[in-house]
């Protein structure tokens, strides 16, 4: 779970990915990935739609194209590292369409998403659908992104109340999604140029700041106060975090995949470029209680730095 | 710059031979759930016709939307309804399809409005033949929701008529999302929701399925015919749902009567309140018909056998009748013409021609409509005598006829099988849109629809619903007019 070996002194992470207790298979993607200069991190999160083996697909396209940022330097600007990020939602979107016209049993396939880079001082964030972050700071009230869903402007226009969102039959419609998907267009916020913006796609994280990225498996099932919670209990640990997202959701019935990513603001050199070495370090960075999503997921996504010890 | 997945395959496929008679021979767009090809049909090295080719990806996860498609689109049959031909399922270039074969049309609404908004006279063509479609799909005896009515799926077919004239029809197409409700007025809720700018605020809110979807969709796309302006907007997907669950169409009020009530209606958001398809026909009468379209006859219920039996008897019963009562009518006295208008454009008649006296409700039904019509020749000082439409409607019950303000009680057998008979007598095929209503006191128990055109030589109907006690009244309407009452009484036992 423990991403070990991150190696960028003031952040540590955590990222868990399960099937849920309903769904065949993990149709989720996700990938925590340091740039080689250790000065900032890649996060994706992103939950595929589109059948059985659509989605999965189409997450994994959508991870792949964002790894490619890490190919490069990180933008010195925050705005052209906007740039990159929301030109990667467009890469991603033509990717999974263009698969899709290669293999007709793909051909719905979508993905929703959400990207950010990382540093110790800032978090630039972007999204597609209903994938989220939370911005939990001490003493303050969590920045929640505002889904790209039906339920979410029913409960603006105060149609739903937002106790009834984990139960209505609209909960999983998204407005916006990556791909082939007929039932949306793509629409990726925050805006940059945007002075009424509530939301600023770049947000300033400080020590003891945490960052959570979920799929809607989690939001779904978890309030915001019961995350809120959680997080008060293991706001050090990014580790015990994930997991007790994870187990949260499933004692709601985990409905849908769940993914959980968590980046701590330490503030604090972490001693990182020991544990990238370390072999035990890297055997422990990612859990799967899917055994076949570990192989899928290890082996596209993250490969540089995990394995699924757990999968054996 | 993007990828559409379907048109990428699309292109790829042209050239190919489909079930080996339909060859593709241009990719013409892609569909919610298929890709649409122009295709000749080609037997024995002979081309028979052009037609439209739609071929479906086999998607096991949903088998059963796919099944319906083919289902609904063989079953369906209305002269605004895409004629459809074949269907089955295909290998082409290897891959494995549904593939569909319908007529072929000129354009769609949504390329024609590309040159511009219509004119009020092509958007009344446009409504009446779009909703005629809606009506029949919504008949409450077996009623359907397209679901996915928007311009690209309402098209125009051109067809060459018997008088060498070429027609103009609008048709909806594409069936992919029908939903057959049954014996319910909704369905259980769908997430699947058609194209998002015409979805109804039910749609978003996750409710039930009724007709009303439908009728939504149709007010916006009026609107939209004649302003190219649709009356919600957003900029996102999220701005456009909002307008529509929480404001008011924004309506121009350069968009003329009727159709800003048409719209107004049809845009009510609680879909119980909301305008019916045949609601929308109504608010466009007195139609001058500006296509002169010609529809031709729809299938007609499944009738079982002792039914056609009885109506066979009923038939030749009615039929001394009716000779009777035309040999007396041919004696009215000059001023009387005939319930409905004689030709697909009604005209006011000229002085000193016959001018219609509709009857006015039960007890009115003496004066029949004349079936002679004299008519002035401008070559001959003589008149010649020209047919009109006639229309005459008798109720049975068992099987015999029923007499006006006759009482039956609810204990006789006979009510078990209540029925009627509109006996028509003019122009083949028909010209006349009727409608006959059975009311019960002040509630309008049900009605039945044969629009233009369809079966020239009597029309009829079974009903075997168990009837309850009450006042009834049976009414025909011809063209929006009431012309013919039967009123009865089945008494309690």
């Amino acid at each position: 779970m423990r991403i070990e070996g991150l190696g960028v002194s003031g952040l540590e992470a955590a990222l868990v990915t399960d099937r849920g207790s309903v769904r065949e298979v993990n149709e989720d993607g996700a990938v925590i990935e340091a740039w080689p200069d250790k000065s900032a991190v890649l996060l994706v999160v992103a939950d595929g739609m589109g059948g059985q083996f659509g989605g999965g697909v189409a997450s994994q396209l959508v991870v792949e194209t964002f790894r490619t940022l890490l190919g490069q330097p990180v933008p010195a600007t925050l705005f052209e590292r906007y740039e990159r990020l929301l030109g990667c939602f467009y890469k991603a979107d033509e990717a999974i369409k263009r698969r899709a016209s290669e293999d007709l049993g793909l051909m719905s396939m979508a993905s929703t998403a959400i990207a950010a880079i990382i540093s110790p001082t800032e978090c630039l964030h972007l999204y597609a659908g209903d994938c989220r972050m939370y911005h939990f700071v001490d003493g303050s009230t969590p920045y929640v992104t505002r889904d790209h869903s039906v339920v979410s402007v029913l409960v603006e226009t105060g149609l739903v109340a937002l106790e009834e969102v984990s139960d209505h039959p609209m909960r999983s419609v998204v407005t916006s999604s990556l791909g082939a998907g007929r039932s949306s267009r793509l629409n990726v916020d925050p805006k940059w140029r945007d002075a009424a913006n509530e939301q600023p796609a770049v947000r300033s994280v400080s020590p003891r700041d945490v960052l959570l990225f979920c799929t809607d498996g989690l939001s779904c099932e978890v309030s915001l106060d019961g995350l809120t919670s959680l997080v008060a209990q293991h706001r050090s640990d990014p580790d015990a975090l994930v997991r007790a997202c994870l187990d949260a959701a499933l004692a709601k019935g985990a409905r849908d995949n769940i993914t959980v990513a968590v980046v701590q603001v330490t503030g604090l050199s972490t001693g990182a470029s020991e544990a990238v070495t370390s072999p035990d370090a890297l055997d422990r960075n990612i859990e799967y209680r899917d055994p076949t999503v570990a192989s899928a997921v290890s082996q596209q996504l993250v490969t540089p730095i995990v394995s699924d010890k757990d999968a054996e | 710059m993007g990828t559409n997945p379907w048109e990428l395959l699309g292109r790829r496929l042209e050239g190919q031979v489909v079930d080996n008679t339909y060859h593709l021979l241009r990719f013409l767009g892609a569909g919610a759930y298929g890709i649409v090809f122009l295709a000749a049909e080609v037997v024995s090295d002979r081309e028979l016709q052009r037609v439209a080719v739609k071929l479906i990806p086999p998607d096991p996860s949903n088998q059963e939307r796919q099944m319906r498609e083919l289902e609904a689109a063989a079953r369906v049959s209305h002269p605004n309804l895409l004629r459809y031909f074949k269907s089955g399922q295909c290998l082409v270039d290897r891959i494995s399809f549904l593939y569909l074969v319908t007529e072929l049309a000129e354009e769609s609404l949504e390329r024609r409005l590309t040159r511009g908004g219509m004119t009020p006279e092509e958007a009344r063509v446009l409504v009446e033949d779009v909703a005629a479609a809606l009506r029949y799909l919504h008949d409450p005896r077996n009623p359907r929701v397209h679901r996915d009515l928007k311009p690209a799926n309402v098209l125009r077919v051109v067809s060459a008529e018997t008088d060498g004239r070429q027609r103009s029809t609008w048709k909806l197409s594409d069936f992919g999302q029908v939903q057959e409700l049954g014996l319910r007025s909704v369905a259980q809720v769908s997430r699947q929701l058609g194209t998002p700018a015409y979805a109804p605020p039910e749609a978003w809110r996750g409710l039930q399925v009724s007709t009303a979807w439908d009728v939504w969709s149709l007010g916006i796309m009026v609107m939209e015919a004649l302003t190219q302006r649709r009356p919600f907007e957003g900029a996102t997907e999220e701005e456009l749902i909002a307008a529509v669950l929480g404001r008011e169409p924004v309506i121009p009020t350069n968009v003329p009567s009727p159709f800003d009530q048409i719209v107004r209606g049809c845009l009510i958001k609680d879909r119980n309140a909301r305008w019916t398809a045949a609601q929308v026909l109504e608010a466009l009468r007195p139609p001058e018909r500006a296509s002169g379209l010609v529809e031709p006859a729809r299938p007609r219920p499944m009738v079982r056998l002792w039914t056609w039996l009885a109506l066979v008897a009923l038939f030749l019963f009615a039929a001394v009748a009716v000779y009777l009562w035309t040999a007396r009518s041919q004696v009215s006295p000059p001023g009387l013409s005939p319930g409905s208008r004689g030709g697909t454009a009604e005209v006011a008649p000229p002085e000193g021609m016959h001018t219609k006296s509709p009857v006015q409700n039960s007890g009115a039904t003496e004066e029949r409509p004349s079936t002679l019509q004299e008519s002035p020749s401008e070559a001959s000082p003589h008149r010649r005598l020209t047919v009109e439409p006639r229309y005459n409607l008798v109720v049975s019950a068992g099987g015999a006829l029923i007499d006006r303000n006759e009482s039956i009680s609810a204990a006789d057998s006979r009510v078990k099988t209540l029925g009627f008979i509109v006996f028509y007598e003019g122009p083949s095929p028909r010209p006349d849109d009727v409608r006959v209503e059975w009311w019960v006191g002040a509630d309008r128990w049900s009605f039945f629809d044969f629009p233009a055109g369809t079966q020239p030589l009597g029309l009829r109907e079974q009903y075997d619903n168990k009837a309850v006690p009450g006042a009834y009244e049976v009414r025909l309407i011809i063209n929006g007019r009431l012309v013919q009452a039967v009123p009865f009484k089945i008494t309690p036992d």
